[in-house]
C-alpha cells in the first residue's frame, strides 16, 4: 500500500516537541514498513528549503538542549528513499519559488496533484 | 455472509478544543452502524479522549448542578461506542500515541484503550480496508 | 477511475487554504474522477446561497457533487432551502459507506 502523506502546516509546536510531528511519525512508521511519499504544501513549503534547525528556546533558567532540526529530519527521509514533492504555485505564492530547494526535493504544479492523487492507494492530509 | 470490513482512522484533536472532535465521534458511531469494525490511532493531543481522571461538573451559568447538566465526556462517549461494538460484534481497537502520552501525562486511561507508536497506526492502516487521517489544525 | 470524498472542515472566509481544497476538487474531477464534498463544521457557510465566493461556485459549477452535513446545518439554523442549488443534506453515513467501498477520502 502506498501513502501520500500531505503535510500542509509548518512549525506547529515544533518548539515542544523538538521536530514535526508529522515528519516524525512518517520516519516513526518506516520502521513497521511503511511505503510513503510526502507532498508539501501550504506553509509547509518552507520545509523544502531550511538546512538549520531552530534557535533553542529559553524561558528563565530553563534551556532547551535540543531544538527542532526540520532541515536535519527531511535530510533523513530523502536519504531513506522517501520522495517528497514541494508545490510550485504554494512556494511563489509565499515568494520562495525563486529560492534553491534542497537536493532531492522534487516541485510538483498544482495542475499535476490529481495525477499525483490518483498514483497512491490512500491520501493522508495532515 | 461477507466478512465484516474494517476501517482506520487517525485523529489528533484534545477533547473539549475543537467541532472536529465531535464530527470524528459521530463518524465512529455511523461506522459503527454500517457493521464495520474500528481501529483509532490517538495521536498529540487525541490521547486525551481517553482519559480516565475526566469530571463532568456542574454550571452555574446554566443553573445546572452537575446531574442536571449531565456534562459529556468524551471518555464515555468511547465506552458507549465500544460498548455498541460488542452489541453488533464488531472490534473496536483504540491505541493511544505512548510519547504523547507521557509528555501530556495522561497515562491512566479507560479499559479497552492501549498504547503504542505510529508503527501501530502503520500496522492498522496495513491490515484495514480504508484509513481516514483527520489532522489537527 | 477513482472515486474520491472529500470532507471539507474549513471555509473560505476565514481560512484561505479551503480555496485550494476546492481548486484541488475540480481538477479531481475534469482529471476523470468522480468527486464528493461533504461540507462539514464551518465548512457549510460556504452552501447558503446568499454565500459569495467565486471558487466554491466554480467548483459546484465544475461537476463536485457537494453535501452539506445536516448537524453543521441545524447548529446554524440552515435548512434545505437556504442552499445553493445543487447541495444536498447529508450526514456521517455518507462518509461510512464511501469509506467502506474504498473511496479515496481525505479531510480537509
Amino acid at each position: 500500500m502506498k501513502v501520500l502523506q500531505v503535510i500542509e502546516q509548518a512549525f506547529r509546536a515544533t518548539g515542544e516537541e523538538q521536530d514535526d510531528t508529522i515528519l516524525w511519525l512518517s520516519r516513526s512508521m518506516q520502521a513497521a514498513g511503511a511505503d510513503f511519499r510526502i507532498l508539501l504544501s501550504g506553509n509547509a513549503v518552507s520545509y523544502a528549503l531550511v538546512q538549520k534547525g531552530a534557535p533553542a528556546l529559553g524561558f528563565g533558567a530553563w534551556r532547551q538542549d535540543h531544538p527542532a532540526n526540520v532541515g536535519a529530519d527531511v535530510g533523513e527521509l530523502l536519504a531513506s528513499g522517501v520522495r517528497i514533492d514541494v508545490v510550485t504555485e504554494d512556494l511563489a505564492e509565499r515568494g520562495l519559488d525563486k529560492k534553491q530547494c534542497r537536493d532531492g526535493i522534487q516541485r510538483i504544479a498544482r495542475g499535476e496533484l490529481a495525477e499525483l492523487y490518483n498514483s497512491v492507494d490512500q491520501v493522508w492530509q495532515w | 455472509m461477507s466478512k465484516p470490513k474494517t476501517l482506520t482512522f487517525a485523529f489528533m484533536d484534545p477533547p473539549f478544543e475543537s467541532a472536529r472532535t465531535t464530527t470524528f465521534f459521530r463518524l465512529l458511531d455511523a461506522t459503527l452502524d454500517a457493521g464495520a469494525n474500528i481501529n483509532v490511532f490517538a495521536y498529540e493531543g487525541a490521547v486525551a479522549l481517553s482519559f480516565v481522571h475526566q469530571k463532568a461538573h456542574g454550571n452555574t451559568v446554566h443553573g445546572r448542578d452537575v446531574e442536571q447538566e449531565g456534562h459529556p465526556l468524551s471518555r464515555e462517549w468511547i465506552a458507549a461506542l465500544q460498548h455498541k461494538a460488542t452489541q453488533i460484534g464488531a472490534t473496536f481497537n483504540w491505541i493511544n500515541c505512548g510519547l504523547c502520552a507521557d509528555e501530556r501525562g495522561i497515562n491512566e486511561v479507560i479499559d479497552g484503550c492501549g498504547r503504542g507508536s505510529p508503527a501501530d497506526l502503520w500496522k492498522f492502516a496495513a491490515s484495514a480496508d480504508n484509513t481516514l487521517v483527520i489532522g489537527t489544525r | 477511475m477513482t472515486h474520491y470524498m472529500i470532507i471539507q472542515s474549513q471555509d473560505p472566509f476565514t481560512q484561505v487554504r479551503a480555496l485550494q481544497h476546492y481548486d484541488l476538487a475540480t481538477s479531481l474531477t475534469q482529471d476523470g474522477n468522480t468527486v464528493r464534498m461533504l461540507l462539514v463544521q464551518d465548512g457549510v457557510s460556504a452552501a447558503h446561497r446568499g454565500a459569495v465566493n467565486p471558487a466554491f461556485e466554480a467548483m459546484l459549477k465544475g461537476g463536485v457533487q457537494v453535501f452539506a452535513d445536516a448537524y453543521a446545518l441545524s447548529e446554524r439554523n440552515i435548512d434545505s432551502t437556504d442552499l445553493h442549488s445543487g447541495i444536498h443534506i447529508a450526514a456521517m453515513d455518507l462518509v461510512a459507506r464511501a469509506l467502506l467501498a474504498g473511496d479515496k477520502v481525505i479531510w480537509h
